[in-house]
């Protein structure tokens, strides 16, 4: 097949020496950033374009990109080992990798965690290979209409991930979605809720507000007792998975691979919408969903994999039309076109190396990202074992410097404080912090897509149920809303009964 | 905060006074300890030439933007030139005016420098209030601008900017153009156009970023833009956008086909973002001299050129003076569209 | 939930109060033509609304007055620690521009190692010491990032 001689000679450019050298450095920086909360691969990425300048673009490129999938390994390792999200992309690990740790299985959730990487970035490569054009033209159908249904869609998912109550994670997606209008209205152009604080004009920034939520308020929460007591870890059951614990993640990560993968073509959607669908979905299928949340595997091995497919994903408009879907997308163009390659269609035809050299370089990368991260669990392990009073205070000083190397300001170190200080009184007051991140994160883009879409139809609802698309995912979130509010009507029913018998 | 600590320290050493002689010798070491460290962070350099230490380049926009990205180039020149390390330091938000403000306060000491632009020091300051001014720096030159032109889809029915203008009047309200927020560059430009037009009526749909936007005109879900040629550069390449004119003095040289809005009529129309180098007002001359001759040198250099035109923008060089000129007149214009237009953000 | 459940329920009300008139005084235009105050508008309404189930339950919790429920969750807890650890914090993001990453953490770590869990001063120091040293060549010299260097001058 042509497709497999070109294959051949994208992995011929990648296994030369300097290219293969500059894959290495890439995933490893990418790794340690990964792995650092806060410092994201945007800002290495920026920083080291630079030493790429004397290289060929084939090289630069491995070497960018290597560092962007590299920190989606990363990300997750602190999300189970300290419940502070690598990424935001991470934050879903938190919610079971964390409780999978502190049973004493950080070891299976760490190795599960890079297996379904591993898969979910090997299978969007493939599916990009084939499908990279016509996906492109699906992409370009998504308008604003059809984001704001896909939104309405995420936000219904807000009630799958939470373990308690259903009317709390409702105020706290209230919460998040207010917390997402502060800074600048896109439309309008006006300042809301801003009190004249300048650095809140772009909004509150998910990095401090994640690691305030999920990690300070974590640390807090755990040396408000005395340390002596603190059982971290009580033993190390299994340092890798189990058969048990692959036959419960197979589903999951094959659907997490194909969920990433599509999510992440989406200009905006990515990584993080990704990990926030997988968990859900895997949580609805289950047949035990009470075990989410308490350290189900499944909730660890869907997302993980979805948002390295995401990664996949995210290539399709970049290659394809020459347009990047995020930020990091961006850099790498920017970086393409430094060295006048210019991506789109010509792409593959004027530049075949950097093309399939690309894709060749993302099986080396992650088939080096696997052989680095499988021997690190060891390690990590190891690291949990670090009595808690020497661990916090290093915890603690990885996220500050994290939080302020986002703008190399020290407010957002006050933001992450504060949220961490929220975080901690929520959690006393049984409140759970998942469904304020997801809601802040998708509020601003339904927002946005529906004065957006208003504006498109001078103010027609009717152009949201016109477009097939839109009106598709507007049906699925009507019926999942209904479907759940079915579920909650008869929970509280049970519980108007108990409490009549009882008086 | 070093102060409750030395408190907390003495109180411990009355309260132990038993272990008087060893608690004493621990007090000591530790101010060694953090006076050993305090001199750490001194540099070596005494008050030989500048500059001895590296210099800070403050970007007022995001790590993964353009504008970072060119400023990136030029530090790597300049400091190869001043045989210290430019370190590019991002500050952005609130439209470039974070790091504007940060800049502003700085000394001038001739270690702080800026990339003086059209946004922070341009549009911004015209529709919120910020806190400088641009009297407070002091200019070094211009190294480049990036230019905008009016995109429609490949496959619209409007082959030239008359047939547009025609169909826009004969339909108002139907047509929406796409830009990266409200206030921005290309925001400006469709209202110069559409006042400039006498009146069109094209709807405003503000997206976050540039990938946005350009999504959305591809799937034909805005009709037009008036942006940056950066932006659209690889989708005009790979003809499925179209420019249909320039929003510039002379036609592009990449596109000699391509008439400038002036040619069409539209004399008003000529909008550029521009991009200089500016530190802090009162910088001496010794050292402003050395910085403006390292920069002149730089921003002329081929090889930044050839760079800097390969992710979008266009190398125009002018000097201090120049540079200072041309700002206030820039100045005036930003004032005068967003009075008319009445876009103001607080 | 506990009785303890009425003071967020109460918080709640008044947020969703305040959000509400904030936003009422951004535009708040109409449905087809939505003002930058609409959504958070909504949203006021909606908290408001959404605390009163939260608010009746915890009344009526409260009424039943059964002992083993009001677990306390106040209680055996180490405010002092608390209380340093944050001030502490705190107390690092206002002075780290000014003095320096280099002194600053250093000092922060120290105070950490020490107040949280009684250790010697010396094995503090000395941990204090090798921790800036080796996040300083992580941060700085590996990744290149930005770290604050201080009045006294810069490190290269």
């Amino acid at each position: 097949m042509d497709i497999f001689s070109h294959l051949i000679y994208g992995f011929q450019v990648v296994l030369e020496p300097i290219n293969f050298l500059y894959c290495f450095v890439g995933v490893f920086i990418g790794t340690l950033i990964g792995v650092l909360p806060g410092i994201g691969p945007v800002g290495a990425m920026s920083i080291l374009l630079p030493s790429t300048f004397g290289v060929s673009p084939v090289t630069g490129v491995i070497m960018l990109a290597g560092i962007y999938y590299g920190a989606m390994y990363g990300g997750s390792t602190t999300s189970i080992l300290v419940n502070i999200p690598g990424e935001a992309a991470s934050v879903v690990t938190c919610l079971d990798g964390y409780q999978m740790a502190r049973q004493g299985r950080a070891g299976p959730a760490l190795g599960i965690s890079a297996m379904g990487s591993f898969i979910g970035g090997t299978f969007s490569i493939i599916a990009l290979m084939f499908l990279v054009y016509p996906l492109a033209e699906i992409a370009l159908k998504f308008g604003p209409p059809e984001y704001f249904s896909l939104m309405c869609l995420g936000m219904t998912i807000v009630a799958y991930l939470v373990k308690g109550s259903l009317i709390k994670a409702v105020i706290m997606a209230i919460i998040g979605l207010t917390l997402g209008c502060i800074g600048t209205d896109l439309i309008s152009g006006k300042l809301r809720f801003v009190f004249g604080v300048s650095q809140l004009s772009d909004g509150i920034n998910i990095v401090p507000l994640a690691m305030g939520l999920f990690g300070i308020s974590e640390v807090l929460t755990n040396i408000e007792k005395p340390l002596k007591r603190m059982i971290y870890e009580t033993k190390i059951r299994h340092i890798l998975p189990n058969l048990e614990d692959w036959k419960k993640s197979l589903g999951p990560i094959a659907r997490g691979s194909i969920i990433g993968f599509f999510l992440g073509i989406l200009p905006g959607g990515g990584s993080i919408l990704s990990s926030f669908v997988s968990y859900s979905t895997e949580k609805r299928i289950s047949k035990h969903p009470e075990e989410f949340g308490r350290g189900a595997i499944e909730g660890v091995a869907g997302p993980e994999t979805a948002n390295n497919a995401a990664t996949g994903g995210a290539f399709v408009p970049l290659l394809a039309l020459g347009i990047p879907p995020n930020v990091i997308m961006a850099l790498l163009l920017g970086a393409l076109l430094i060295h006048g390659v210019a991506p789109g269609p010509m792409l593959i035809i004027k530049h075949p190396d950097v093309f399939w050299g690309t894709i060749a370089s993302m099986y080396v990368g992650n088939a080096m990202l696997l052989l680095l991260n499988l021997p690190l669990i060891g390690i990590w392990v190891k690291l949990l074992k670090v009595p808690y009073r020497i661990l916090f205070p290093l915890i603690l000083l990885f996220t500050l410097i994290g939080a302020y190397s986002i703008n190399n300001s020290t407010f957002d170190i006050f933001l992450m404080i504060f949220f961490g200080i929220v975080g901690y009184l929520l959690r006393k007051f049984e409140y759970e912090e998942a469904p304020l991140l997801l809601a802040f994160i998708l509020g601003p883009m339904l927002e946005q897509a529906f004065r957006q879409s208003l504006i498109m139809s001078n103010g027609k609802l009717s152009i949201f149920f016109v477009r097939p698309i839109s009106l598709g995912a507007l049906i699925l979130s009507i019926a999942l809303f209904i479907s759940t509010g079915i579920t909650v009507f008869r929970k509280a029913r049970k519980e108007v009964i108990k409490y009549g018998q009882k008086t | 905060m070093v102060k409750k600590h030395k408190q907390y320290l003495s109180f411990q050493w009355c309260n132990k006074r038993k272990e008087g002689l060893y608690m004493s010798k621990k007090f000591i070491i530790l101010i060694l300890i953090i006076g050993g460290l305090m001199c750490l962070d001194k540099a070596i350099g005494k008050e030989s030439s500048f500059p001895t230490k590296p210099i800070e380049l403050v970007c007022p926009y995001g790590a993964g933007g353009s504008t970072s990205m060119g400023t990136r180039i030029i530090a790597g020149t300049l400091s190869e030139l001043l045989g210290v390390p430019v370190i590019v330091n991002n500050k952005p938000g609130a439209g470039g005016s974070i790091g504007a403000a940060y800049v502003a306060k700085s000394k001038s000491d001739g270690y702080t420098l800026f990339v003086f632009n059209s946004g922070s020091n341009g549009v911004t300051p015209a529709i919120r209030s910020v806190e400088y001014k641009n009297a407070d720096f002091e200019l070094f030159g211009q190294y480049a601008i990036q230019t905008l032109a009016m995109v429609v889809k490949n496959d619209a029915p409007w082959k030239s900017l008359e047939e547009l203008v025609i169909y826009a009047k004969k339909n108002p309200g139907t047509l929406k153009y796409a830009t990266s927020g409200i206030g921005t560059s290309a925001h400006f430009g469709m209202e110069l156009f559409k006042s400039a037009a006498e009146g069109l009526k094209i709807d405003h749909v503000p997206f976050k970023s540039g990938p946005e936007y350009i999504a959305a005109l591809l799937g034909g879900h805005v009709h037009m833009g008036i942006l940056f040629l950066v932006d659209i550069k690889g989708p005009v390449e790979a003809g499925k956008l179209r420019i249909l004119a320039t929003a510039t003095e002379k036609r592009l040289e990449d596109y000699p086909d391509i008439p400038t809005f002036s040619e069409l009529g539209y004399p008003e129309v000529k909008l550029t973002a521009w991009y200089g180098i500016a530190a802090p007002n009162g910088v001496p001359k010794e050292i402003s001299d050395k910085l403006k001759d390292a920069l002149y040198k730089t921003f002329r250099h081929p090889e930044v050129k050839k760079m800097l035109i390969h992710i979008g923008y266009v190398p125009v060089f002018r000097d201090a003076e120049q540079f200072k000129k041309f700002v206030s007149e820039e100045e005036k214009k930003f004032q005068k569209i967003a009075k008319e237009a009445n876009i103001r953000v607080d | 939930m506990k009785k303890n459940d009425l003071i967020p329920a109460i918080i709640w009300i008044i947020l969703g109060i305040a959000v509400a008139i904030g936003s009422y005084r951004l535009k708040l235009g109409n449905l087809a033509n939505p003002g930058p105050g609409l959504m958070p508008f909504l949203l006021g309404i909606a908290l408001l609304v959404c605390s009163f189930p939260v608010l009746i339950h915890s009344f009526l919790k409260m009424m039943r007055k059964t002992e083993q429920e009001e677990k306390i969750i106040w209680s055996e807890i180490d405010f002092k620690k608390l209380v340093i650890v944050l001030t502490s914090l705190i107390g690092y993001a206002v002075i780290l521009e000014k003095i320096g990453f280099v002194t600053t953490t250093f000092l922060l770590l120290s105070i950490l190692f020490k107040t949280v869990d009684s250790q010697k001063w010396f094995s503090v120091l000395i941990a204090s010491i090798l921790t800036v040293i080796i996040t300083y060549f992580l941060f700085v010299v590996i990744l290149k990032v930005e770290l604050p260097s201080g009045f006294l001058g810069r490190i290269v």
